[in-house]
């Protein structure tokens, strides 16, 4: 009687580890599928870029009773299109008008470039949940804010102003012209 | 008097010991990964080119067929018992761009030679880099229904971090995607420069310097 107790033990020990080697070798589930990335586009460009940004915003919102709290990092940079500057000769000088600045603000693709840290609602049992139109427009305005920061925070400013330090040289090098750079 | 002082001492020993285990408990170092971090650089970047990649990904319930392994046997069992199904697709865009130092442009990369009226220009190596991914994402499709939970931006997040990690491995590790967005920044930098350089009527001939090639 004994040994069957023993031996019992025994093959209850090796059920129990075989279950765990078998759990800890199978692979890991996901309920996400992947599609193979596709180039959907390629647009040549001669943009002049003078500023670069990454900043890591914080996101807060609601609608209504819901809350919304998450951090982004934004990065993006100022350029100026350089295919739709003006330009005229006057005797020998080339004069070259600074276009309007192109300001592209994006996602970072850095590693944690967004999460999402709370959302809840005031209400005892209303629903947290935000949808993605819901989710894209409290990220949209978030874009919306910083652009206008950027603005006012002299950063645009200042990007134009090397924009325009930054041509005078490249044009008269390539063209042996003397450039005069018109800022608006 | 002895005794009575001996416990006015441990009580006040315990106090200090309360006092510093909460505050222990109370003070919360920093994490780094909280810190906000912001950074403003001043570039002289030339873009010639810039290539959006669309990367899809879809949540789906696990089949049962499909699974393998103790893990995946079990989440589909599990799945399967739900009531309602739980499906949705998303995808978004990532930037990757090309484009030139011209820090690195002088003009002793310019070559004059007015007899044969031609002009070389040798413009700096066509760098690549990410310039970011769509802040928004498209919902491609959603179907919730019976009872299951929908999907929260949270879900949705951690998805788009996993797109992310995807779509550079497979960016970086097939080298077409950089070839052509480096050749169309070529084509482009050879015919902005051409028609900068050709007010006197001089041939030009455009080319690039050759190096590593930037993140891509």
């Amino acid at each position: 009687m004994k040994y069957i107790r023993i031996a019992l033990l025994f093959v209850a020990l090796a059920v129990v580890v075989g279950v765990a080697m078998w759990w800890k070798q199978s692979p890991e589930y996901s309920r996400v599928r992947m599609e193979p990335a596709k180039i959907a586009d390629i647009t040549p460009m001669v943009r002049l870029c003078t500023v670069d940004f990454y900043e890591d915003i914080p996101v807060k919102a609601n609608i209504g009773p819901r809350h919304f709290f998450g951090k982004m990092t934004l990065t993006g940079s100022i350029g100026f299109d350089l295919e739709t500057m003006r330009q005229e000769m006057r005797g020998d000088t080339i004069v070259v008008w600074l276009p309007r600045e192109a300001i592209d603000i994006e996602e970072s693709t850095a590693p944690g470039s967004y999460r999402v840290i709370d959302t809840w609602n005031e209400r005892l049992l209303g629903k947290s949940g935000f949808t993605t139109v819901e989710e894209n427009e409290i990220k949209r305005k978030v874009i919306e804010s910083y652009r206008k920061k950027l603005y006012a925070s002299g950063a645009v400013a200042k990007a134009r102003s090397e924009a325009v330090a930054s041509l005078k040289p490249m044009i008269e090098s390539v063209t042996r012209h003397p450039v005069v750079v018109i800022d608006r | 008097m002895m005794k009575k002082d001996s416990y006015s001492i441990l009580g006040i020993l315990t106090m200090i010991l309360l006092s510093a285990m909460l505050a222990g408990s109370c003070a919360r170092k920093p994490d780094p990964g909280e810190v906000l971090y912001s950074e403003f650089r001043q570039v002289d970047k030339l873009v010639l080119a810039r290539m959006a990649v669309s990367k899809m990904a879809t949540i789906d319930d696990l089949d049962l067929k499909d699974a393998v392994g103790l893990k995946q046997t079990g989440a589909a069992i599990i799945d399967a018992v739900k009531i309602g199904d739980r499906k949705a697709a998303y995808s978004y865009d990532t930037y990757l761009r090309a484009y030139i130092d011209m820090s690195d442009f002088s003009r002793d990369d310019i070559y004059v030679d007015d007899d044969s009226h031609t002009i070389q220009v040798r413009l700096p190596e066509i760098l690549t880099e990410y310039a970011g991914r769509d802040a928004a994402i498209r919902e491609e499709h959603y179907r919730v229904t019976g009872l299951r939970s929908s999907v929260l931006p949270r879900e949705r997040a951690e998805m788009k971090e996993r797109m992310n990690d995807a779509l550079k491995k497979e960016v970086e590790s097939n080298p077409e995607f950089r070839r052509r967005l480096v050749e169309a920044a070529r084509s482009k930098g050879v015919a902005f420069f051409t028609s900068l350089a050709d007010i006197d009527g001089y041939t030009v001939i455009v080319s690039f310097k050759e190096g590593t090639g930037g993140v891509l």
